[in-house]
């Protein structure tokens, strides 16, 4: 039986949020919960990583790294908010199942 | 790749390992590169779990869960992944099944229970904020368990997560060469790299 995907997903959530990581733990968060203000200057990027990420170019990321992110800030965002939208589509079919045979 | 980080300041353990699995399965995906990179941030914990919705106990087949695996990436508009998992799904069950899967999900020669969550997939990854209990009741009705429907979730998750790290670092699309090779590789082996 496979183990239970909760579980992976709270597991990874742990590791995302833990201390060796470059972005602040606030940020990285607010992204996973998709809840990074607007005005936050990795806010476009990350927007556009949850819900167009086919349509990112290049340029958007020299940006991000001409207005002083590192790529490994870059890298921890991305992976916050690519999470963030497969955790939203399990998350859905968990809540609308009910009892979840995935509580293993 | 966007980041030159993956190729730069990888570390020697994964830069041997990427060099193993370039030499051992005759291709060498960025996808490696991603995963090898901070290891303990995510790819030790991501990469496993990958094998395992794909490959682990289900009421779907492998071949199944690849077709699924094939649509969800290219209704996320993810090439590179829409071509590897097509093509793994063509050597798992066929390439025209495959190709239908992808271009016209709703008539595409599959099983019923399969065409109704592949339906259900494609509503879960282009709008989630649309599904509700009736889309899931459906899918019960059709007769696949809740672990069936957990799995195929899995699936859909896992897919948007790898989606969207492959067009935002910029995955290269693989030669038509390395391509088979990789399809070959996951269909006859597995996810796991080391």
């Amino acid at each position: 039986m496979r183990a239970s995907y909760r579980n992976f997903l709270h597991k990874l959530r742990g590791q995302l949020l833990g201390r060796d990581a470059k972005l602040p733990v606030d940020d990285r968060r607010a992204i996973l919960d998709d809840r990074l203000d607007g005005d936050h200057r990795l806010a476009t990027f990350t927007a556009r990583v949850r819900t167009r990420a086919w349509t990112m170019t290049d340029g958007e990321i020299d940006e991000l790294k001409a207005s002083g992110f590192e790529e490994d800030e870059i890298f921890e965002a991305a992976i916050c908010a690519a999470v963030s939208a497969g955790e939203q589509r399990f998350l859905t079919v968990m809540k609308h199942l009910g009892g979840p045979p995935d509580a293993s | 790749m966007r980041l030159e980080l993956f190729h730069n300041k990888q570390k020697i353990v994964p830069r041997l390992i990427f060099q193993i699995v370039r030499l051992v399965e005759g291709w060498s995906p960025d996808i490696v590169r991603m995963f090898l990179y901070r290891q303990d941030y995510f790819g030790k914990l991501f990469q496993p779990r990958f094998h395992e919705t794909m490959r682990g106990d289900s009421e779907w087949t492998a071949g199944e869960r690849e077709l699924m695996a094939a649509l969800v990436s290219s209704k996320n508009q993810c090439r590179y992944c829409t071509a590897a998992h097509q093509a793994t799904a063509g050597q798992l069950v066929d390439d025209a099944t495959a190709a239908a899967v992808v271009a016209t999900p709703a008539t595409a020669p599959v099983s019923e229970k399969l065409r109704v969550m592949l339906a259900f997939l494609e509503k879960l990854t282009l709008s989630p904020e649309d599904v509700t209990a009736d889309d899931v009741a459906k899918l019960r009705s059709a007769g696949i368990s809740d672990d069936g429907i957990v799995n195929a979730a899995e699936v859909c998750a896992q897919f948007c997560i790898i989606n969207r790290l492959a067009d935002t670092f910029g995955f290269r699309m693989q030669t038509p060469e390395g391509l088979a090779k990789e399809a070959k590789s996951l269909a006859t082996k597995h996810y796991k790299f080391k």
